[in-house]
């Protein structure tokens, strides 16, 4: 180990945090670059879900909440980057490398935005239980050692909690409205439980050894997954729903959830990019980048003029 | 304050259909905005089109919120329960978005127009359409911002950007008569008091304050009067379609709370 | 004086922590500002870091008649838009939360 690093660890693990222009070894600029990116990249593909349901929101305070949210969203994705943007500078990355990455299937993004949203009750689940996961992982986060990453995720935490209540209300509504609603909530939870367990990644799979030496990574994926079950499942159960897996019980001397197997090849083949919606999803975004090439160009001649 | 108290049947109908005008215009074109949400050029773009968009159906609803007193439901009973033909929105707004430039162009030359329209409703006898006015100005101002500054980079944003600005212009031009033309009912509201003048009055002033705009970067206005007419509720097949998409959820149960 | 310039200085209370406006100085160039900062604004070590901006690179935003953002707040936007989940829970009985 030489010196650079040595006195960088010593940084960390006195609890230091570290900024933009700090000294760092590249390979910690590297771990916490990959992170963040997949981050970026998620909040992006995470809008094209429930984008679709923007049109169709029954109700015009729905179809505000729900603009919001996406627009949050792309907000979130925007800050992201920013942050992406100045880490990946010493390496000669910009965003729009990032993007072409992501549009041409080589950058990763979270599993659950392969997946599709054929009804109003997904707007409800997504919003209330992909973004209560996200916000299990985000706010392990706010401890990161990389402070500009720290710094956006307190507002973007704060507004994931609001995110979550507005899916909640959807779902409550949903729960407690016609036999017809019910049912298409209990068919959306259905669904989307599989997925919301592979959110968190498989179990003993720390990823990275360094990423949680140099605190850029704070909680385990099994860590992380035990918070949500532990604040989700009651809640779930006192609506009266069904949670699809049979084995799911608590366990009282471990203080843990016990679930059946989610299928990891699932997972694998997903965040691989062999999800439902990838490849179409991806395509849109390609197709749209394509459409707005001159605006871009049109927008870089004024200043430069 | 009871909007619209103390008026006549006849009256009250003609209000209603005024501010039928103002919200189904805002509806549209708000729906229309929000159809950018996640693919408007920059990310940074995005954002703010997309609170452009709420600030449009926010005050659609504001707007509907007043019918209430004149009867017809509340705001989503409007909104998703009517048909096509019901709809009182200019025809410039309902049409696809298009490229960015018809889009960002298409809601610039409408900010003018209302712009020049709520001026109108600051004037009015009606203390709610006073304070209603006051409250979409305050968000309209920064749309006149932001479509003069798209403006400006189209404009100045070499042969490819400008020919699209052209094209878009001339598009919105066809259409933009509509959302002017004169209406059976203008004269009562004027007698009444409710209005200080008649809406299609603005239509002159329209065309020089858009022009105005324009003659910086040499760009041509020319609209005729041949225009569509969507305020008797001549419409699109892209309106039905969007009133379509956007009621899905809704009409398959109009009872349910969603 | 005449040709010394403004520069806004932003601080770092503690590490990790968000930069605020800490107050301005003039200066005759990018350098005097710089150190000038230091002594101006952290001889009882306020801040661990300072930003130190030319005053006319900062542009403002302005929303003529008031505050950023909407002319009123939106409640949807708020976590307190949604208080009626409170209600909507006691449909479905006993204490939300989680396990005992």
């Amino acid at each position: 180990m030489d010196a650079d690093l040595k006195a960088f660890e010593a940084r960390i693990a006195r609890g230091e945090l570290i900024e933009a222009d700090d000294e760092m070894p590249d390979a910690y600029r590297r771990q916490c670059l990959r992170l963040v990116v997949i981050h970026a990249n998620s909040e992006l593909m995470g809008a094209l879900p429930e984008r679709e349901w923007i049109p169709r929101a029954p109700g015009l305070q729905r179809k505000l909440a729900i603009l919001s949210k996406v627009q949050d969203e792309i907000g979130h994705a925007q800050m992201i980057y920013r942050v992406a943007e100045d880490l990946a500078a010493p390496f000669g990355t910009t965003r729009e490398d990032m993007l072409d990455d992501l549009l041409s299937g080589n950058a990763k993004f979270h599993n659950v935005f392969s997946y599709p949203a054929p009804t109003w009750a997904d707007v409800g689940i997504i919003a209330w239980l992909v973004d209560g996961a996200a916000l299990e992982t985000q706010g392990a986060l706010l401890r990161t050692s990389y402070a500009p990453y720290a710094r956006i995720l307190r507002r973007i935490c704060a507004e994931e909690a609001v995110h979550l209540k507005h899916g909640e209300d959807i779902v409550l509504t949903l729960a407690g409205g016609t036999p017809a609603q019910r049912a298409m909530l209990q068919d959306a939870l259905a669904r989307w439980w599989r997925p919301l367990l592979h959110f968190f990644g498989p179990p003993g799979e720390s990823g990275n050894k360094d990423a949680f030496r140099w605190r850029i990574r704070t909680a385990s994926n099994e860590e992380l997954r035990q918070g949500f079950l532990r604040k989700y499942v009651p809640k779930i159960q006192r609506l009266g729903l069904t949670i699809p897996d049979p084995e799911l019980r608590f366990h009282r001397e471990s203080g843990l959830w016990l679930y059946g197997d989610p299928d990891w090849d699932e997972f694998w083949r997903v965040v691989n990019g062999g999800g439902l919606r990838t490849a179409e999803r991806l395509n849109l975004r390609r197709l749209s980048r394509d459409e707005q090439v001159w605006v871009v160009a049109a927008m870089g001649r004024e200043s430069a003029a | 304050m009871e909007f619209g108290r103390g008026l006549d049947e006849n009256l009250r109908a003609v209000l209603r259909e005024f501010v039928l005008t103002l919200a189904d215009d805002e509806l549209v074109l708000g729906h229309r905005d929000s159809e950018w949400c996640a693919f408007a050029p920059l990310i940074e773009e995005d954002v703010a089109f997309a609170s452009i968009a709420q600030d449009e159906i926010a005050h659609a609803a504001l707007l509907y919120g007043l019918l209430e007193g004149l009867g017809g439901g509340g705001p989503d009973a409007i909104v998703f329960g009517r048909p096509p033909e019901a709809m009182r929105n200019a025809v410039l707004l309902e049409r696809p978005n298009g490229d960015w430039a018809y889009s960002v162009m298409r809601h610039f030359v409408y900010d003018i127009a209302d712009d020049l329209r709520t001026g109108l409703l600051l004037r009015s006898g009606e203390t709610l359409f006073r304070s209603v006015a006051d409250r979409m100005r305050r968000e309209e101002r920064y749309h006149l911002d932001h479509g003069r500054t798209w403006l400006r980079a189209l404009a100045l944003g070499g042969p490819e950007a400008v020919q699209r600005l052209q094209h878009a212009l001339d598009r919105i031009a066809a259409d933009a008569f509509d959302l002017f033309r004169p209406l059976a009912w203008e004269g009562a509201l004027v007698r009444a008091g409710i209005l200080p003048e008649a809406p299609s009055r603005l239509w002159e002033r329209f065309i020089v304050r858009v022009r105005a705009e324009l003659s910086p970067y040499g760009m041509a206005f020319t609209p005729g009067v041949q225009a569509p007419r969507g305020r008797t509720g001549e419409h699109l097949r892209d309106l039905a379609d969007l009133l379509q998409t956007m009621g899905e959820v809704w009409r398959s149960d109009p009872k349910a709370v969603w | 004086m005449a040709d010394l310039d403004v520069y806004e200085v932003f601080g770092q209370e503690r590490p990790g922590a968000e930069f605020r406006h800490a107050g301005s100085l003039r200066a005759a160039d990018a350098e005097f500002a710089r150190v000038l900062a230091q002594e101006l604004f952290c001889r009882r070590s306020e801040y661990v870091a300072l930003w130190v901006v030319p005053r006319s690179c900062i542009l403002e935003a302005p929303r003529a008649g008031g505050a950023l953002g909407p002319a009123e707040p939106r409640s949807y936007r708020l976590g307190s838009g949604y208080r009626g989940t409170v209600d909507k829970w006691k449909l479905f009985g006993g204490e939300q939360g989680g396990v005992r």
